[in-house]
């Protein structure tokens, strides 16, 4: 055992313990997180369909040339960013709505409590069925949709044609609101015990000094929350760009590409083209995408000095 | 008097936002299939006879679907098996990362953190292949262990970010009074820290429970037949077959969500406080 | 029942040296207290006696034992903390007995003993409660139960009466009092509160930044201050400390002058310096020591506390009253001299208000002298 490590990689007598304790979580994710994603960029910088397992040959960055060249990569990278940033938006504004309402003090709001978790425990395949149910021709949204377009055209004098799942915008923006749905509730958990944390007597003062309710909010709660608010945006914004058991169920990506997501969109790069090497680029890129995005949040909350190491 | 009126109307439509997409899908589970068509929010003449598609296997083996809806209680046995695992994986080396990154100052303890926070920020299907490959190589397709590794791994970060919050929460001095009062180390994490954390155990524990079950994307790829394929899967399989009635698929998805439902308003406090309190702290 | 001895007991955490070299022998059933503002390593300190933290150099011994590397759960010991740690998933009894059951002692004798240190808290009645249920004190009480039922050697109290309301702070004080003459154990208290100090202790070691600046009892500590710290940081209210120049006053005499003021100092506390003559000092007069005319104008015989009779020859200053605080039996004073606040104790009945001015003397056997740069007692201990 002659071999001279680095100094600082040394491990001191009382660091053994805790790195020990570490040891069986970072096997695993270094096993199935780790060298996949390795493995997964190695197989990127390949010619790799399994339709001809025989002309694998490595061509370098042309996969990624190839999909920053075709028009499904920019269509599904500006779908799935519209669907992020609706999602992102809506959940938080929505968990915050229900976050504030959890707060206050009422008759029920144990109910109201318990039934919050409801969404977050549905699957996410089962959602999509679900709204698959919701929206479809006989479903009771649909109804109400058709009902609320016929008002419209009614009052407005105008013509509007509704077709119901059929129609690329309503397909898109019902997967986003099946989506918000079911994430809403892991939200609001974090928005309650982040409101919940804010000192009354900040409320108490800011009476006192003459603000009204809409200023307390504006100048107490949210500048409390904003860790809150970045954290949620953080998981959001990740889970908007991995959505895809609920397309899955709910779409398909139809109708034509309108529910192109960028991870339906790896999907079928690899299992209905069986083109590895393209779908590993694809998901390289996905990674990138929101590593990138998840490094200016986290720096956002660097700054505000509030992580601390 | 209008600020409390103006209170609970909001409530009320909060409640109704949270479960009436759900409401409704439980109602439709319960109608004959014509009754669908109808649009009704409410069964006019509810019957069973969807969920004894799932269970009088016999009887029905005749109907659309029934080919898929006899597999349901091996599946749901399937997605127990592989959910507690994935609990019990996620509490044992959860447990020890947390408290290590809690308790015990040591170098590198903020890199370890990062790789956890990164290891979270890999989506799914960037790791697929290279996943399904890996479980191809060693023989795992269609085992529960290579769902019950890979939902291990995207729960496991998440659990560890959690419990190390939640242990940071109990205050030191409860070992310490435990080592002084004849504790040795591991005494004091057994007799004094871990009964302490048990709530945020609980609710990580359940919480990691119902992602297992939730998860698709694995679960979808690495099992082919009915003796690894959970739930969800079983679900989905519903969305390929074209003629399978609406009232009937209802009533499987009530089947699938129906545990982890029970299971979120058992432990609704728990997760709510153990959570929220640790993800913002 | 153990004697304490700490040598050349050190401990860094990365850089921060937060005991320094402290060498302490704790006698058999003394009750010594560590004082200290926060950050001064007491509760370091205090921690390794206990065997929480591991010395970075030096020696615990207990008796004839060197118990550095014998972890805590093996050390006689018993420790009260300062935010009680009781652990919350147990009720009263089982809190108290839970250190009997870890050393093996049976159900039936840690029934009684529990039973007994609960009479001692007079805590019988919270016995099925749990922690979260009890109030401040009753929660204080029962950390204190825990620790006397094992009857160890020796008893380390960590700030134990911070977290209580000044008027059950009091009650406890007493308490704690009467516990130290009861059992027969060596008591370590570790406090920021120099009155508690004063009042609980048979000796106070004074720490700033992980050293010890003074060990002795609390009236040798309260009378003969080693330096400025231990001065300003023992007594209510602190000390005043008067910047000043020594000087020579007539033919054998000395005084210290300084901006508004200039007081006569007795020989003997010069007499062994080098070179006296101008040499820079601040003098140390506490607020009972300071006597002042009944009022200004008065007629009336102008005596104070402090002894000294004063007379317009003997007056150190006269200063302008800038706050005066009546406390009850006392009133408290602040005075203007040259610049600097100094607060003085007199009667109630004293009518001097805001912008009278009054004639200060000092008593000449209380006065403290101090190195004006090192902040060292220039008095040599008697």
């Amino acid at each position: 055992m002659t071999v001279i490590k680095p100094f600082h990689l040394m491990a001191r007598t009382r660091d053994v313990l805790p790195l020990l304790l570490n040891l069986p979580a970072v096997i695993l994710l270094l096993a199935f997180i780790a060298y996949p994603i390795g493995i997964s960029f190695w197989m990127s910088l390949h010619r790799y369909n399994l339709r001809r397992p025989d002309q694998v040959y490595f061509h370098g960055l042309e996969n990624y040339a190839n999909i920053l060249a075709s028009s499904e990569f920019w269509n599904a990278l500006w779908i799935s960013l519209y669907f992020t940033f609706m999602a992102v938006l809506l959940v938080i504004v929505i968990a915050m709505a229900i976050a504030l309402l959890l707060h206050e003090s009422f008759r029920g709001r144990g109910v109201v409590r318990a039934l919050l978790l409801i969404p977050w425990a549905i699957p996410g395949v089962v959602n999509g069925l679900m709204w698959v149910g919701l929206l479809g021709d006989y479903g009771a949204f649909n109804a109400m949709l058709e009902d609320s377009v016929a008002a419209i055209n009614y009052l407005f004098g105008i013509n509007i044609v509704y077709t119901g799942m059929a129609s690329p915008f309503v397909a898109l923006n019902a997967a986003i609101g099946a989506h918000v749905w079911r994430s809403v509730p892991f939200a609001c958990i974090i928005f309650l015990a982040a409101i919940q944390a804010i000192p009354t007597e900040q409320y108490r003062a800011a009476r006192v000094d003459g603000a009204t309710s809409w200023n307390r909010f504006r100048f107490i709660t949210l500048p409390w929350l904003y860790h809150a608010v970045l954290v949620v945006a953080i998981f959001e914004t990740m889970n908007g760009f991995r959505a895809f058991d609920l397309i899955y169920a709910l779409t398909g990506g139809g109708p034509g590409d309108a529910t192109h997501v960028i991870a339906w969109q790896t999907y079928k790069e690899a299992f209905a083209r069986l083109d590895f090497g393209g779908a590993n680029a694809y998901s390289y890129l996905i990674t990138l995408i929101t590593m990138t995005l998840a490094i200016i949040y986290i720096r956002l909350l660097y700054r505000r000095g509030l992580v601390q190491g | 008097m209008w600020r409390r009126a103006a209170l609970y109307i909001y409530a009320l439509v909060a409640v109704i936002y949270l479960t009436l997409p759900f409401a409704w899908v439980a109602a439709v589970s319960f109608m004959p299939e014509r009754e669908v068509t109808q649009q009704r929010w409410w069964p006019e003449e509810p019957t069973v006879g969807n969920y004894s598609l799932y269970f009088d296997v016999e009887g029905r083996s005749a109907d659309v679907g029934a080919a898929i809806a006899r597999q349901f209680p091996r599946a749901i046995f399937n997605s127990l098996i592989i959910g507690t695992a994935v609990m019990l994986l996620n509490l044992t080396c959860g447990s020890l990362a947390a408290y290590a990154l809690a308790r015990l100052p040591f170098r590198g303890n903020l890199l370890l953190l990062l790789f956890y926070l990164g290891s979270r920020s890999v989506p799914g299907v960037a790791i697929m292949i290279p996943m399904y490959l890996l479980m191809r190589s060693y023989g795992l397709l269609d085992t529960h262990l290579s769902v019950i590794l890979s939902h291990t791994t995207f729960t496991l970060p998440f659990t560890i970010w959690i419990l190390k919050g939640y242990f940071q929460t109990v205050p030191l001095d409860l070992e310490r009074a435990a080592r002084v009062d004849g504790c040795t180390p591991l005494g004091a994490l057994v007799r004094v820290f871990l009964p302490v954390t048990t709530p945020g155990l609980v609710a990580v524990g359940i919480f990691a429970f119902i992602a297992s079950w939730g998860e698709f994307l694995f679960a979808l790829l690495f099992t082919t037949t009915i003796a690894s394929r959970p739930v969800t899967v079983l679900a989905s399989d519903f969305a390929q077959e074209l003629q399978v009635p609406f009232t009937v698929i209802a009533a499987g998805g009530v089947l699938v969500i129906l545990l982890p439902l029970v299971l979120s308003f058992i432990f609704q406090r728990l997760i709510i406080q153990g959570i929220g309190g640790s993800v913002t702290g | 029942m153990a004697r304490v001895r700490l040598t050349n007991l050190t401990k860094h955490f990365g850089d921060v040296v937060a005991v320094d070299d402290v060498t302490l022998d704790i006698a058999d059933r003394e009750f010594l207290t560590l004082l200290g503002p926060s950050g001064c390593g007491k509760t370091t300190l205090l921690n390794m006696i206990a065997g929480l933290e591991s010395p970075t150099s030096g020696e615990v011994w207990f008796d004839d034992r060197n118990v550095t590397a014998v972890p805590p759960e093996r050390r006689d010991i018993a420790m009260v903390f300062q935010t009680y740690a009781l652990y919350p998933h147990m009720s009263v009894f089982d809190n108290v007995a839970f250190g009997l059951k870890m050393r093996g002692v049976p159900a039936e004798e840690r029934k009684r003993l529990v039973l007994a240190a609960a009479k001692t808290m007079e805590i019988g009645h919270l016995l099925d409660r749990k922690p979260r249920a009890l109030s401040g004190g009753q929660r204080q009480r029962v950390a204190l139960a825990r620790a006397i039922v094992r009857d160890p050697g020796v008893f380390l109290l960590d700030e134990p009466l911070s977290n209580l309301d000044a008027q059950l702070r009091v009650v406890m004080r007493t308490e704690l009092k009467r516990l130290h003459g009861d059992l027969e154990m060596t008591f370590v208290y570790v406090t920021h509160d120099q009155a508690e100090s004063l009042i609980l202790s048979d000796r106070i070691v004074v720490m700033k930044d992980g050293k010890i600046q003074q060990i002795g009892t609390p009236e040798s500590i309260y009378d003969s201050p080693a330096n400025t710290f231990v001065a300003g940081f023992v007594g209510s209210p602190p000390i005043n400390l008067l910047k000043g120049v020594l000087e020579q006053s007539g033919s054998s005499g000395w005084r210290v002058v300084g901006e508004g003021f200039a007081c006569e100092v007795a020989t003997s506390m010069v007499e062994r310096m080098e070179q006296p003559e101008g040499r820079e000092v601040s003098l140390g007069v506490r607020a009972e020591d300071i006597g002042i005319d009944e009022a200004p104008s008065s007629a009336g015989p102008a005596t104070e506390t402090g002894g000294r009779t004063g007379n317009k020859d003997q007056s150190v200053g006269r200063a302008e009253v800038v706050v005066r605080e009546p406390m009850g039996s006392d009133l408290y004073l602040t005075v203007d001299v040259g610049g600097t606040n100094v607060k003085v104790r007199t009667r109630p009945d004293n009518p001097a208000d805001r912008g009278d001015v009054l004639d200060l003397f000092f008593d000449p056997g209380k006065i403290h002298l101090f190195d004006g740069q090192t902040g060292e007692s220039l008095i040599p201990d008697l």
